[in-house]
């Protein structure tokens, strides 16, 4: 259950930064989260991973459809995707999803660190 | 030691931050780029998600509506001028921005700034022929006249209302990708853009060459081969046995002087003229139309490019109204018409550079040799900047003539104390911008007239048709008042007969209103016959004004209709000239039975060039071949030198198919025009057929040998649209070649309302994610058109609106 609460936290919380901040504030969302509620046995990167990777896949996929895909086909050749709508957005969420993992990853780590 | 993970953990988290948010090599900043909060995603506009939108804006002095209707067309409803201008800006930045400004960097030679060291050739070569100087020379024109002064500041104002409401994530696609942000716009940046259309169509002089071509084979072959002008198949833009009512001021001659020897070396042109830039235009008088009163068509052939050169508006305030097309960048409509006129322009070709060899002193280069005479140079040191790497510096000579272009440091392997200095027209003061806002207010001839007199550069075929019922045409520009052959060669720059002293009268420039025969035309060819009392040299085309003037004259109860289709005409003049003297001449009994088949096909054809027949294919190939094998002379790769136009090949072919040009220098045997019909059809039979066989054994169809391409202006392949089935070609009025074409077709029928049509390859948006970026090519390339929305008034009801109020 903590691992659910807290991938829907880091998702909301860099929804929100993302709002007034640039791209990488989902880093601090991630390391945020995991410093206030991470435990030794959290799996903190798994949590931020899937926390920034459903955030941008689901944000993406929104304007994809509103769009019906005429910029990601286009950006999906631009970037060696072969044209696929579908790859250029799991590509998007998995390039958030790495850079949220680590930084929840070390706010984990900092946090256990502290504790000691 | 505790810390040593986490600390270890955060600095890979940051480095992959910064990393992601670097752009790497040709990479863009990845993880900012795919951000859907503020990267890429952003450009993805929601299909059918317009809505009607109000702000206030610094800088207006009253309320401003712009109506968007069903293609993304902005009717801007201004009240008074500067808040027009201003609107006219800030719409044209909001759809166009990127493009505006890339162009301009094109201009003034700063596009190693963007792509790094692989720019620096195009910028050396754009900063040397003086485009940043004839920019500030037309822009201190420009502040001269209080009238354009205003209007140029109120157009920059609104452009940079927008670009300094953008944030990264508003921003246009391309700076996302090529990572950089736009700079604030200056009514710099609007002259140099108007010196990028001058540059792209003053290329007619082929100087250097036609030296070449001198001193190689003599005056008189070169006389034959390039020609000021033939008297056989030519149909000027003002009629044959026109009666010129003026003197002609005199201009002292000399002997044609050019320098000694051949121009040397490789020398080869950095951006080789456009073989597919011309246009079309015409006026019917009501006496050939349906409806009695006249119809105005123009479709200027220019690169197809995304975004599209030009950019659809309608402009009303008090005192205006008018519809047309724009270029972004620049203030007013360029080609277009309101209630009471419509106009169109070409291209009119006419040489206006010309170039000078200049011998200094000694390696400083400080002083020149002229009028027997040691005279002071202007030196100055420009620095490009290049991206990802160190600043470039040149050194660039001015002499009174012009720039030096060619020295020992650019273009070749020049001596140390000689360069090449270029006079060009578009170095002079003037005020192009001018001449637009007039004609968009013009309501009659006198005004027409009135307004482009003031147009120098680049030379335009201004066609103008009003309701009251006339219709005329002016080869407007300023032309050097040359003795015969000045400019024609490299000229001898110490002399000063050679230099440019006098300017034809603006109102002795050719012109024709309401001839006769009931209509008026131009498609790029001669603007006279040989009696206009002045001497001229440029570049012509020789097939499209035959054909549009032959079905001008056949026409009668012309309708709309009529006019969009023969914009669409397929017919190949240079097919019909030259097919039937390389059937003549072939040796059939020198063909493969397979060859035969491919030449039984070509000898069926209509000589229309129709998208789904594959002759013209065969055609295209077997003529350049032809040409290539006869001018074999002239591919020496280490001087310049350029091949004889076709259609003097065709005259020659005509009446001389003996003679000596013909031989193949390559072989041993002295081959006749016989003998190289007969090789190039079998080369080109056997390029069509490796084309089937690389295609699948699909069948080579015009459009689909040609392939025209609508290409991004970056060259982003996936923002381009490739393929584009079409037929034409170039020299046939539907102008469509392989990368060039009509980038604009307008047909205005005039009366008490105007009735207008008008499409171009591309679309409104510049945003490759906008569903408006691209949506009118399927249907340009089918030759059919949009009735243009010309409102009288604001209109009730549009798809959405746009309102802006002054800001306090």
């Amino acid at each position: 259950m903590k691992l659910v609460t807290k991938i829907f936290l880091i998702a909301i919380l860099a929804f929100v930064l993302e709002q007034f901040l640039p791209w990488w504030s989902i880093a601090i969302a991630a390391f945020l989260v995991e410093i206030v509620m991470g435990t030794p046995k959290g799996k903190a990167f798994v949590a931020g991973f899937v926390g920034i990777f459903l955030l941008w896949a689901i944000v993406a996929f929104l304007i994809d459809n509103a769009n019906q895909h005429i910029l990601s086909t286009k950006m999906a050749n631009v970037l060696p995707l072969g044209g696929s709508a579908i790859a250029i957005i799991l590509v998007t969420a998995l390039i958030g999803g790495l850079l949220g993992g680590l930084a929840a990853a070390s706010g984990n780590e900092l946090k256990k660190a502290l504790a000691k | 030691m505790k810390f040593i993970k986490p600390v270890l953990l955060i600095l890979l988290t940051i480095v992959l931050g910064v990393v992601l948010n670097t752009k790497v090599g040709p990479l863009p900043p990845v993880g900012k780029l795919l951000d859907p909060f503020h990267g890429f995603w952003q450009n993805a506009d929601k299909v059918g998600g317009e809505q009607d939108t109000d702000d206030n804006i610094v800088g207006l002095k009253g309320k401003v509506e712009v109506y968007y209707d069903d293609r993304l067309v902005p009717h801007i409803f201004a009240g008074n001028d500067e808040d027009l201008y201003f609107m006219q800006g800030y719409i044209t930045a909001k759809h166009r921005l990127w493009q505006m400004e890339f162009q301009t960097f094109a201009a003034s030679g700063r596009i190693s700034e963007l792509v790094g060291e692989k720019g620096a050739n195009f910028d050396r070569e754009k900063r040397r022929t003086g485009m940043v100087y004839g920019a500030k020379k037309s822009l201190e024109q420009i502040n001269s006249e209080p009238e354009t002064k205003k209007i140029l500041e109120a157009y920059t104002a609104g452009v940079n209302a927008y670009i300094n409401s953008l944030s990264y994530k508003t921003m246009p696609l391309e700076y996302k990708l090529l990572d950089y942000k736009p700079e604030q716009w200056s009514m710099l940046k609007t002259a140099l853009l108007l010196k990028y259309m001058a540059e792209m169509l003053t290329n007619m002089e082929d100087d250097f060459e036609i030296t070449n071509a001198l001193k190689l084979f003599g005056k008189e072959t070169t006389d034959l081969l390039f020609p000021d002008y033939i008297d056989t198949l030519q149909s000027p833009i003002v009629p044959i046995g026109h009666k010129w009512e003026f003197e002609a001021e005199k201009v002292d001659s000399v002997p044609a002087m050019t320098p000694e020897g051949l121009v040397p070396a490789t020398y080869r042109k950095l951006d080789p003229k456009d073989p597919g830039t011309g246009s079309n235009n015409w006026a019917v008088s009501g006496s050939k139309t349906a409806s009695g009163k006249p119809i105005l068509c123009n479709d200027p052939h220019l690169g197809l490019n995304l975004p599209s050169i030009w950019y659809e508006m309608q402009l009303n305030a008090p005192g205006v109204n008018v519809y047309g097309v724009t270029l972004p960048g620049s203030p007013a409509i360029v080609i277009g018409f309101n209630d009471s006129i419509a106009w169109g322009v070409t291209n009119a070709g006419r040489d206006v550079k010309d170039w000078y060899s200049v011998k200094f002193k000694d390696e400083s280069r400080a002083e020149y040799w002229y009028n027997n005479q040691w005279v002071k140079s202007t030196i100055t040191i420009d620095t490009i900047k290049v991206r990802g790497g160190k600043p470039i510096y040149d050194t660039i000579v001015y002499t009174h003539h012009g720039p030096i272009v060619f020295d020992k440091n650019f273009g070749g392997r020049f001596a140390e104390c000689v360069g090449y200095a270029l006079s060009w027209t578009a170095h002079l003061q003037s005020n192009e911008m001018i001449t637009l806002h007039r004609l968009n207010r013009a309501h009659n001839f006198d005004s027409y007239r009135e307004a482009i007199k003031t147009f120098m550069c680049p030379g335009q075929n201004f066609v103008f048709a009003s309701a009251s019922g006339d219709v005329a045409i002016t080869q407007q520009g300023k032309f050097v008042n040359r003795w015969p052959g000045q400019g024609r060669y490299v000229m001898d720059g110490s002399i000063p007969q050679t230099g440019w002293t006098k300017f034809i009268p603006m109102e002795q420039n050719a012109y024709t209103k309401n001839p006769e025969r009931g209509f008026v035309s131009s498609a790029n060819q001669h603007p006279t016959d040989e009696t206009y009392p002045y001497y001229y040299n440029g570049g012509f085309e020789y097939y499209r004004n035959r054909r549009l003037n032959e079905e001008l004259t056949r026409l009668s109860g012309i309708t709309v209709k009529d006019m969009m289709k023969l914009q669409n005409d397929n017919y190949n003049m240079k097919a019909a000239d030259l097919l039937p003297l390389f059937f003549k001449h072939i040796k059939r009994d020198k063909l493969s039975p397979e060859e035969k088949t491919i030449l039984a096909d070509v000898e069926q054809w209509d000589y229309f060039n129709n998208p789904d027949v594959t002759a013209p294919s065969v055609f295209e190939v077997w003529w350049k071949g032809f040409q290539d094998l006869t001018w074999d002379e002239f591919a020496d790769t280490t001087i310049m030198l350029k091949d004889p136009d076709i259609f003097i090949t065709t005259n020659i072919l005509r009446k001389n198919p003996t003679y000596a040009f013909f031989d193949n220098k390559a072989t041993k045997e002295v081959e006749t025009a016989a003998d190289i019909i007969t090789t190039s059809f079998k080369e080109a039979a056997k390029k069509v057929l490796d084309w089937k066989k690389q295609h699948g054994d699909k069948p080579y169809q015009w459009a689909d040998f040609k392939a025209t391409s609508v290409q991004h202006l970056a060259k982003l392949i996936p923002f381009s649209i490739m393929e584009v089935r079409n037929g034409g070609s170039k020299n046939v009025l539907n102008a469509t070649s392989e990368r060039n074409g009509p980038s604009w077709r307008m047909v205005v029928a005039l009366g008490a309302e105007p009735e207008a049509y008008g499409i171009y390859p591309g679309g409104q948006s510049g945003n490759p994610g906008s569903p408006y970026y691209s949506h009118m090519i399927d249907k340009w390339s089918k030759g059919e058109y949009y009735r243009l929305n010309f409102y009288k008034k604001a209109p009730e009801k549009t798809v959405y609106k746009e309102t802006f109020n002054p800001a306090n």
